[in-house]
């Protein structure tokens, strides 16, 4: 009977705080009776369709609160550019209470927002700020101040806190302050914020311990990047170059053999090949450098081609197809299908390439869906708001293509100067390769025999082929690698 | 056009730029004595891919049902089994378990042959004739021990890996006949296709022997059976 009561007072309060959510609505006629009612029910496609006829002509559908309501109508009909630019243009501070409440829980919620695709302006930035972080780094003064930037943010804005320390955790390492960067990460784990992806946090934190020489630690935050995350490619390459800074060459050749791998060949850069050859320099594995080349030359000459292209003339013969691609299926790796390697690589994790793609595919679904309901609501006459929206989208989207087709141009300049640099080492790896069989008298001596293989656990071992490659064996190759030949000095 | 100039000249430098990137990737390796000379030394270092197995099998239940036939066994009689299994995983190597199997038999076509003639013997008087004895099992009780210690991994349609092990197994068990009960054996070997931390699959093959009584006229006879058992069993892993 007591829990009868406690449940039914229970509901009665929560009906009776979704009942005063919209209280500020007026509902003198009965047209607005009937829109209150709607909304009170939280039928808000019926609602943005009831509006002109209930306040599309009032004073009340003119002023701030009307522009709020009508927003917040359209963002929860799927307008949510449209209504988060609505909003923006008003005045936050001329809001009813009531409202405000409702626009505060909706930005925090707001993906777009959160992760600073649109940005707050005018009076809004002082309930949700999320401006780029744009701090200068120069010194451990800048990180100092930085740090008190984070700290006189909002509680309850621990994305913007995260994106300050994520900025302090990569630029704190290039003037060797590892300690801060360090101290910044483990402030982002602890935040709680979903800005920044846990896979981004723990290649930073790999990177800066191995930047700071605890090999170890950056091993196990490498290894905690999973297979799922974009980033999982490069991180073996960051645990191979982790292994090579240890001399394990057998774990360091074990995971160039995953890079190398022909499933893996249109996720790969440069970088990667240039390793492993360094890798088989250092092992004294000759052949593999010609075998690693070869194969680079194979997989990597007409992607040169096309992003050298790229970078020339701000197109090549993919990419509008590529970004047709994007439109249906979104910006990613998968989205891209057979057309990954069109673009640069570091497109698919630039924050502005990804902004303009991600906005524009969400404009163009605006325009679609504006234009469906604006097909619906034909009936009870149109708001010239919604009206607008059609053609906005068109526009913002064609701008947003340009843009993004700027930046992979800038992106793809960057990867031809890495492509240069990458084949400007292994050309000094081969050219030592040149010199070591020409002079070098140690290669007339013995290698070390391979140690008796110990594979603890109960694992399971499958011969390794180079043709057929198995999805699940990648990240699963394990080497034995020999060390370089010794010449055995002659004894009295 | 001293802006038309610079233009021209950065794509034309470009252009080189380019050029030179593409002539610098050809360039690797190309030198094929040096290739030769470099495969005379080379270290064969080996690769091996090591892996741990997709599903746990330390400790755990499994728990299956079968169906399968026998064949051997009465020779006038089809056996079809249908029945429900239990092994206890403890490392994916060893495992135990006991399995009951309820037999539906029938007579085959022979046995329905002799029966029919025998029925028409009786029928016209006739008491110089035969009719054969069967005896036929029931159901049978049977505790296993199995043993793992050959794996490998399948590709399913190119949609996922499964890993599987072939296992022999020996147990001992009862019977029940219709002219009794007898202890029965049995020794065979099988498949097990883990799909899944919860879902497996196994086909197996055994022999199992036991001895039945056949009434042959005179007196009841016993006869060693000697049964080929082909199963195949939907099993959870718990």
């Amino acid at each position: 009977m007591l829990r009868r009561v406690f449940i039914i007072l229970t509901l009665g309060f929560a009906l009776q705080a979704q009942a005063g959510q919209f209280d500020y609505l007026p509902s003198s006629s009965p047209a607005e009776k009937e829109f209150l009612a709607l909304m009170n029910a939280g039928n808000f496609r019926q609602a943005l369709t009831a509006w002109n006829s209930s306040h599309g002509l009032t004073s009340f559908g003119q002023s701030a609160d009307g522009k709020a309501t009508y927003a917040f109508l359209m963002l929860q009909n799927g307008l949510n550019l449209s209504g988060l630019d609505l909003i923006l243009s008003t005045n936050a501070k001329s809001l009813d209470e009531r409202v405000l409440k409702i626009w505060k829980t909706e930005l925090k919620n707001n993906v777009f927002i959160q992760k600073g695709w649109m940005q707050t302006a005018g009076s809004w930035k002082s309930i949700y700020q999320n401006d780029p972080v744009n701090l200068k780094i120069k010194n451990a003064k800048d990180i100092q101040k930085a740090f008190s930037i984070a700290e006189l943010l909002p509680k309850d804005n621990a994305n913007e806190k995260a994106r300050v320390w994520f900025h302090i955790a990569t630029l704190a390492p290039q003037i060797n302050q590892v300690d801060s960067a360090l101290r910044a990460l483990k402030l982002i784990r602890e935040s709680g914020q979903t800005a920044i992806g846990q896979d981004i946090v723990s290649q930073a934190y790999g990177r800066a311990l191995f930047q700071k020489g605890d090999l170890d630690a950056a091993m196990q935050a490498f290894l905690e990047v999973p297979k799922s995350s974009s980033l999982w490619v490069e991180t073996v390459e960051e645990r191979a170059w982790t292994s090579l800074r240890k001399s394990d060459f057998d774990k360091a050749v074990g995971d160039t053999i995953t890079l190398l791998s022909p499933a893996l060949a249109p996720l790969v850069g440069p970088e990667s090949y240039y390793l492993a050859n360094l890798m088989a320099l250092k092992s004294c594995d000759y052949p593999r450098i010609f075998k690693n080349s070869e194969i680079f030359k194979t997989r990597h000459s007409a992607r040169l081609a096309a992003i050298q292209e790229l970078a020339k003339t701000g197109t090549n013969k993919n990419i509008n197809a590529l970004f047709q691609r994007f439109d249906d299926k979104g910006m990613s790796v998968e989205g891209a299908g057979p057309l990954v390697e069109t673009i640069p690589r570091a497109a698919f994790r630039d924050a502005k390439f990804i902004r303009f793609m991600e906005t524009r595919r969400a404009w163009l679904s605006e325009g679609k869906k504006a234009a469906e309901l604006l097909a619906k609501g034909e009936a009870l006459g149109s708001n010239s708001v919604l009206q607008r929206i059609p053609n906005d989208a068109r526009t913002i989207s064609d701008r947003l293509k340009q843009l993004a087709f700027q930046r992979v141009r800038v992106l793809a300049g960057a990867e031809v100067q890495e492509y240069r640099q990458n084949l400007n080492k292994m050309h000094i790896i081969e050219g030592e390769v040149i010199q070591r069989l020409a002079v070098d008298e140690t290669l007339k001596g013995q290698r070390s025999k391979l140690a008796k293989t110990e594979d603890t656990g109960d694992v399971l071992v499958f011969p390794y082929s180079s043709d057929e490659v198995w999805f699940d064996e990648l990240d699963n190759y394990k080497a034995r690698v020999k060390d370089c030949p010794v010449l055995k000095g002659a004894s009295l | 056009m001293k802006r038309l100039s610079l233009v021209l000249l950065s794509l034309m430098a470009f252009n080189a730029w380019s050029d030179d990137l593409s002539g610098k990737m050809n360039a690797l390796g190309a030198n094929k004595e040096l290739m030769n000379k470099a495969r005379a030394i080379d270290p064969q270092n080996r690769v091996r891919v090591v892996q741990n197995r997709e599903v746990d099998r330390y400790y755990r239940f499994e728990l299956g049902i079968n169906y399968g036939m026998a064949a051997g066994g009465d020779p006038y009689v089809d056996t079809n089994v249908l029945g429900g299994q239990v092994d206890f995983h403890i490392t994916p190597r060893y495992s135990i378990g006991a399995r009951y199997l309820n037999n539906s038999n029938n007579l085959n076509a022979e046995g329905k042959k002799v029966f029919d003639a025998s029925e028409r013997e009786a029928a016209a008087g006739n008491t110089n004739f035969r009719r054969p004895g069967v005896d036929y099992a029931k159901d049978t009780w049977l505790g296993v021990a199995n043993w793992y210690p050959i794996y490998g991994k399948m590709n399913l349609f190119d949609a996922t890996v499964s890993q599987f092990d072939i296992y022999f197994l020996g147990g001992a068990g009862q019977v029940n006949l219709s002219s009794g009960t007898s202890p029965v054996y049995t020794a065979g070997a099988g498949v097990g296709v883990w799909f899944t931390q919860h879902f497996a699959s196994r086909l197996e093959a055994r022999w199992q022997g036991y001895t039945d009584k056949v009434y042959d006229g005179a007196g009841y006879q016993q006869r060693n059976i000697d049964q080929t058992m082909l199963t195949a069993t939907v099993s959870f892993l718990l």
